[in-house]
């Protein structure tokens, strides 16, 4: 008897279980997204060690406006602030805020707001991360209730970028004042969502906010769930267990594209990859040479075979959806004249088919970390053999992702290898920031790399045009400096170029305006059933 | 207690105490340095250097060790990198779906094996134990990824029966289980045959069947209750398998359990939640072992140890 009715409890648990997994409870609409990594903390400042991406800060754009946001093709549109101007000097930046705005948690959102924000995030103490977006802020007022100045020490090009970044969602004074070293566990903002329950690493549960200022959010919930293999986010999409899944290898869209209920998104991501020169070995410093290998790889064949079609060769150091962009060059796959130009950079083919110069074997070292950047042993291998058959002999050094920083951050003449794969995502979609990372000169080579310029490329000339670029507020003058920057580059070749990494989402068919941002980001706040 | 408990109790402290040091060890070895992790990309040295002495990483080795000891059996198992808290607040709300899971694995493997091997033993030319033995053949050689997925495509994506991962109600277990369990299953099914028909065989079986007692009375009172030994060991020594199996299997289904908390800190370059998730697991290694320990006393009650 007893056992029946506990059978029978169970059956009915089950049951109501099986039922309420597709829809949610009752009447509700609720949009679930299986994200690979775990929403870990929400607090637009704090220490972010690169873990939170993209989870943490997708989480946030829903949470969170910003002054300005960036639209799908990455530009620069109104959120929070409705117009802007910047001064003649260049320095300060004039905010007009939109009206009628509250957070989650009731507080009035005006210039108080964004003060206390920007303050906050200009902060060091506050805010450890994103320094190079925020270090550059010097001061910030309040002119009337909905105006706010914000001052800048040098005139900064990329400034819109910083507040269209994940950083730059406005948090609630009150609630950072309430929860304090909480906060990032107790977010509150003015999106269109916020939280209702978070189980921390597992799953964080969005509702609807009724005072949201903008049009009504048409889910009532949206559950970001941690998934972390791909196989398994694909058997939600499939099963209807989830809306939305991120991060699908591209082995695996032709199945997916086969499904008719099921939308693949693929775009070029922001992260471009290379294989780095390490442009202090003397053989590296032919630029004939750096050109040669340019030429002697086929990357539309590693995009075909090893992406399955789901990378973008580039045309630039930069991606295309890169703000400053536009296509700078193209090194054709040409073993010839690969061969030619090594010839008259003076490499011979040796008896073993290996080339020489001077009694030396061409014979050199690549590093490629191990399962951290896509794909990258099989691209190294591919390359090893495109390096073959010119007559390059390449060793791979396959190093734990854990290490692989140290193998490059280190003073030019600790380092160990002469190539290295390596991809960089400007996280505010700024081609300043990418370039000037990557290719500013050091400034001591008693040192390691102020950023990432491992490769110790130094050019007077486009240093001098990043500095004016970072420095130039008109978005179409800018651009031209930096597409002349990235010309140089480009033909100056420290880096064999590579291709753009896809984002891959993959949604239900009938679910509308999911954005896809190529900085990794898929932004549901606008999304409809 | 016996004597014996009182020193397998003790030497529990000392396997304790030697995990960890090994812990400690493993984790100073390791390459890459959790300053620098820390710290992120754009660090200065000199940021880097505060972190390395806020974390006591720039102190002798000795002393760092004798903080750790302290630490650890203060329950301080640091803060996670990522998730900016507590490594225990982390790590506590995975431990019941871990232990849950592996309860119903092994419940599975023990309820479905034992009986399955003891028809296989009591009736071997049967059509059911001849099919029970080939499918045990079967769930020893695929792996639980394998399985795993199988079972996801057929009940999940195509006959919509169970959803495909998450932790909530029992049904979310069903999968995993299996998955998990197949494997120790099908040993408990032959190690339960196996033993089964070697203690058939022996004299006083053949005494109580000549006092005229049933079939069921000797399998169950004089043949299962020796049998168990070797079953009991079994499943104590695939203990790890069992362990090692939950981070697979959580991770697939994504079960917010311990293993895919494990993963997600590996992959997360988490160093002290990755240190503090080891812990538990070592812990729950040593555990096991000590508890196949003692049930020997329980089912043998000859076994004494001096």
């Amino acid at each position: 008897m007893r056992l029946r009715s506990i059978a029978t409890m169970l059956a009915v648990a089950s049951i109501s279980l099986i039922v309420g997994i597709p829809t949610g409870a009752q009447g509700m609409r609720t949009l679930v997204y299986a994200q690979n990594v775990p929403v870990t903390a929400m607090d637009t400042a704090g220490t972010a060690i690169g873990t939170v991406y993209p989870a943490g800060y997708e989480a946030m754009f829903l949470v969170y406006d910003g002054l300005v946001r960036f639209n799908e093709r990455m530009q620069i549109e109104p959120q929070l602030a409705t117009e802007w101007s910047v001064s003649p000097d260049g320095r300060t930046w004039t905010f007009k805020l939109r009206r009628g705005v509250v957070f989650q948690d009731g507080t009035p959102f005006n210039a108080d707001a964004v003060v206390f924000h920007i303050a906050r995030q200009a902060d060091p103490q506050q805010n450890p991360s994103n320094r190079p977006l925020w270090d550059p802020v010097s001061s910030v007022r309040k002119i009337d209730e909905f105006t706010v100045a914000i001052t800048t020490r040098e005139p900064f090009g990329a400034f819109l970028n910083t507040l269209a970044h994940g950083s730059g969602g406005v948090v609630s004074p009150e609630a950072v004042k309430k929860y304090g070293a909480n906060f990032k566990l107790n977010p509150v903002g003015t999106g269109p969502y916020m939280v209702e329950k978070w189980e921390v690493g597992s799953q964080l549960v969005l509702k609807r906010f009724d005072r949201y200022w903008g049009t009504r959010p048409a889910f009532d919930r949206i559950i970001l769930r941690n998934v972390p293999d791909p196989a398994t986010r694909i058997a939600m999409l499939q099963s209807g267990q989830a809306d939305v899944i991120n991060a699908v290898p591209p082995e695996n869209v032709a199945q997916l594209q086969g499904l008719p209920n099921v939308e693949v998104i693929a775009k070029p991501a922001l992260r471009t990859f290379g294989f780095a020169f390490n442009l202090n070995r003397p053989f590296f410093q032919d630029v004939r040479v750096r050109r040669a290998f340019n030429y002697a790889i086929n990357r539309s064949a590693i995009i075909k075979v090893i992406f399955h079609g789901f990378a973008t060769s580039i045309d630039s150091p930069l991606s295309p959806f890169t703000m400053g962009y536009a296509p700078v060059g193209r090194y054709e796959f040409d073993q010839e004249k690969a061969r030619q130009l090594l010839a008259e950079a003076g490499w011979k083919p040796g008896p073993d088919g290996i080339l020489q110069k001077g009694g030396q074997a061409f014979e050199i070292t690549i590093l490629t970390p191990q399962g951290m950047m896509p794909k990258d042993v099989e691209v190294t291998q591919a390359f090893q053999d495109f390096l073959r058959r010119i007559g390059v002999r390449a060793r791979i050094n396959k190093v734990e992702p854990a290490v692989f920083w140290d193998y490059l951050r280190v003073p030019p003449d600790k380092i160990s290898w002469d190539m290295v794969l390596f991809g960089f995502n400007p996280s505010n979609a700024d081609g300043g920031y990418h370039l000037t990372s990557l290719f500013e000169s050091n400034p001591s080579h008693a040192e390691r790399p102020k950023v990432w310029n491992f490769t110790w490329y130094s050019n007077p000339k486009v240093d001098a045009l990043l500095n004016q670029a970072d420095r130039t507020i008109d978005p179409s003058k800018r651009k031209q400096l930096l597409v002349e920057a990235a010309r140089i580059i480009w033909n100056d070749a420290p880096y064999v170029w590579l291709y753009a990494e896809n984002v891959i989402v993959a949604k239900r068919k009938d679910l509308k305006n999911v954005v896809v941002l190529p900085i990794i980001f898929t932004i549901l706040r606008e999304a409809q059933p | 207690m016996s004597t014996y408990t009182i020193k397998r109790i003790l030497l529990l402290v000392l396997q304790a105490w030697l995990t960890v040091s090994a812990l400690f060890v493993v984790f100073r070895l390791a390459p890459g340095d959790p300053a620098v992790l820390i710290a992120g990309p754009g660090a200065t040295q000199a940021q880097i250097d505060l972190i390395r002495h806020q974390l006591r990483l720039d102190r002798p080795l000795a002393v760092q060790y004798i903080a750790f000891v302290r630490d650890t059996l203060r329950g301080d198992l640091g803060i996670s990198l990522s998730f900016r808290r507590p490594v225990l607040s982390v790590i506590a709300s995975r431990i019941p779906p871990t232990l849950a899971l592996l309860a119903t694995s092994l419940g599975l493997a023990v309820i479905l094996g034992v009986p399955s091997g003891v028809v296989a033993a009591v009736r071997p030319l049967s059509l059911v134990s001849q099919a029970t033995m080939g499918l045990t053949v079967l769930f020893l050689s695929v792996p639980n990824f394998l399985l795993g997925l199988l079972l996801m495509d057929l009940l999940a994506v195509r006959l919509r029966w169970l959803p495909a991962a998450g932790t909530g109600g029992p049904i979310f277990l069903v999968m995993p289980t299996i998955a998990i369990a197949a494997r120790l299953l099908a040993l408990v099914a032959r190690t339960t045959r196996a033993s089964v028909l070697e203690i058939l065989g022996e004299d006083y079986i053949r005494t109580a069947r000549a006092k005229g007692l049933s079939g069921s009375t000797i399998l169950v009172r004089h043949a299962l209750k020796p049998a168990m030994i070797p079953i009991v060991t079994m499943i104590g020594l695939q203990g790890g398998y069992l362990l090692g199996g939950s981070i697979v299997i959580e991770t697939l289904f994504s079960y917010q359990g311990l293993g895919q908390a494990m993963i997600n800190a590996v992959s997360m370059r988490d160093y002290f939640l990755v240190q503090g998730i080891a812990l538990f697991y070592v812990a729950g290694f040593l555990l096991i072992n000590l508890l196949v320990d003692l049930s020997y006393a329980l089912f043998d009650p000859r076994i004494r140890y001096v």
